[in-house]
């Protein structure tokens, strides 16, 4: 009777193989299965080039005659201030934007006097906005010497090296916690207040009752709101909640699931990237394969 | 007294207080149910604005709050921020009505939306009232002590 008990249960287990064995694949990672950190950032900043705009430029001749010609060029417009003056590489100098009047009397008769020759005046593409990026600098400044704000953190965002194994542990382990709890605020990988959602209370959602927890918290290290800490939701904020992190000051914020009504992940707009904020936070979807059927089904709650 | 003097009454006690000079009331059937004022500052909390905080009260005391709320008004000084309008968006709150704008983070139009908060089905009347412009913005300018009234508040002054 035994024998053939057990027998009927390997059958059993005979018939659904693939759903058993990812199952016991999830159990074996260390935090279970794979997670994807997506950072949601500008999706300009994924672009390889910049916007071009046309300019005129003169080919110096001599260059002794370069620190004369800076001394009587027109200024050039403030938003092109990314541009260098002379790019060294091709030894040219930049005249004027392609719009501006190409002839200015009292300016050519300076140049004039210079030894600048209409023929050594050309038309060329430069870059009309601050390259954001190694990659667009590396790009841009091809066609015309360009600074850009060097953004190591930045840089690693892109590239995906941000965080390191020991970070994506912790960030794993209190993506997991979040799941139960609705919304955990973590400094220096402890949790400093949490709260979940309370479906009965008028806005009781987890994320904004957790910044009012956070208010009552006495903070021996003086910090100031959620200076310096990570935000983790279960689901994308919605606009309240998001706009609440932002008074709070966070740092950073990490979503498990996007929500209906959030307002963090791709699309027509997205609170943390809206320029007229006076804070900025980072955002980041934690990616994974369990939550894969749930996408959008959840609100921020 | 109007509702909006009331919601002026109460920005100028928060002006008192040093808090950004915000209040406002919420109207059910022509009665005032509730009202506040900012007070970030007194209970170190960011999210203690004069809507939430009005709500807030009402949460301990009125029991169908949800089903009021659909049929009351708010009237407040200036034009709600992100946080608070994506909550009244939500509740799907009669009537807002505000004599300005904010163009820093207000969140009825002039940063944030109900559409941009992907909020459906949205009823609520939005009454701008331009009447009291004038006695908004100079709340705010006493208080920000500045010639532009948003200016960030990271360079505002905490007390």
């Amino acid at each position: 009777m035994k024998r053939s008990g057990d027998e009927k249960l390997e059958n059993l287990d005979d018939q659904e193989p693939e759903a058993k064995k990812s199952k016991e694949n999830e159990k074996s990672g260390k935090f279970g299965p794979e997670m994807r950190i997506i950072p949601i950032i500008d999706k300009n900043l994924f672009q390889e080039t910049v916007m071009l705009t046309k300019c005129y430029v003169i080919a110096i001749q001599n260059r002794k005659i370069t620190g004369e010609l800076l001394r009587i060029l027109p200024e050039i417009p403030s938003e092109l201030h990314h541009l260098r003056r002379v790019d060294n590489k091709s030894s040219r100098i930049l005249l004027h934007p392609e719009e501006k009047a190409k002839d200015d009397p009292a300016l050519w008769s300076k140049l004039k006097n210079l030894g600048v020759q209409k023929e050594h005046v050309e038309l060329i593409d430069i870059p009309a906005v601050r390259p954001l990026t190694r990659l667009q600098f590396d790009w841009a400044k091809e066609k015309w010497a360009t600074s850009y704000p060097r953004n190591p953190e930045l840089e690693a965002t892109i590239n995906g090296t941000l965080f390191s194994d020991q970070e994506k542990d912790q960030i794993r382990k209190w993506s997991d916690r979040v799941e139960q709890k609705g919304c955990i605020i973590v400094q220096n990988d402890t949790a400093i207040a949490s709260s979940s959602s309370q479906p009965d209370v008028v806005l009781g959602h987890s994320a904004i009752e957790t910044v009012q927890e956070l208010a009552k918290m006495e903070r021996e290290d003086g910090s100031y709101l959620a200076t310096d800490c990570d935000v983790f939701v279960d689901k994308e904020p919605c606009g309240m909640c998001a706009m609440a992190l932002v008074h709070a000051r966070a740092k950073r914020v990490f979503f498990n699931k996007p929500a209906k009504n959030g307002v963090l992940k791709e699309g027509p707009w997205q609170l943390h990237l809206e320029p007229s904020l006076n804070h900025h936070y980072a955002v980041f979807h934690l990616d994974k394969t369990e939550n894969k059927n749930f996408e959008e089904k959840f609100v921020c709650c | 007294m109007s509702f909006m003097e009331e919601a002026f009454k109460l920005a100028e006690e928060a002006l008192e207080n040093n808090e950004v000079p915000v209040g406002c009331v919420f109207v059910h059937n022509g009665k005032i149910i509730s009202s506040g004022r900012n007070e970030t500052n007194l209970i170190k909390d960011p999210t203690a604005h004069a809507e939430m905080v009005a709500i807030r009260k009402m949460r301990r005391e009125i029991p169908d709050l949800k089903q009021i709320l659909q049929e009351s008004e708010l009237y407040v000084t200036l034009e709600p921020c992100i946080m608070c309008a994506a909550g009244l968006f939500e509740l799907g709150i009669k009537k807002i009505v505000y004599p300005a704008k904010n163009p820093r983070f207000g969140g009825i139009e002039s940063v944030g939306s109900a559409e941009k908060y992907r909020v459906e089905n949205v009823k609520t009347e939005i009454i701008y009232d331009s009447k009291y412009n004038d006695r908004s913005i100079g709340l705010l300018k006493d208080f920000y002590d500045r010639e532009n009234p948003f200016c960030p508040l990271d360079k505002r002054k905490i007390k």
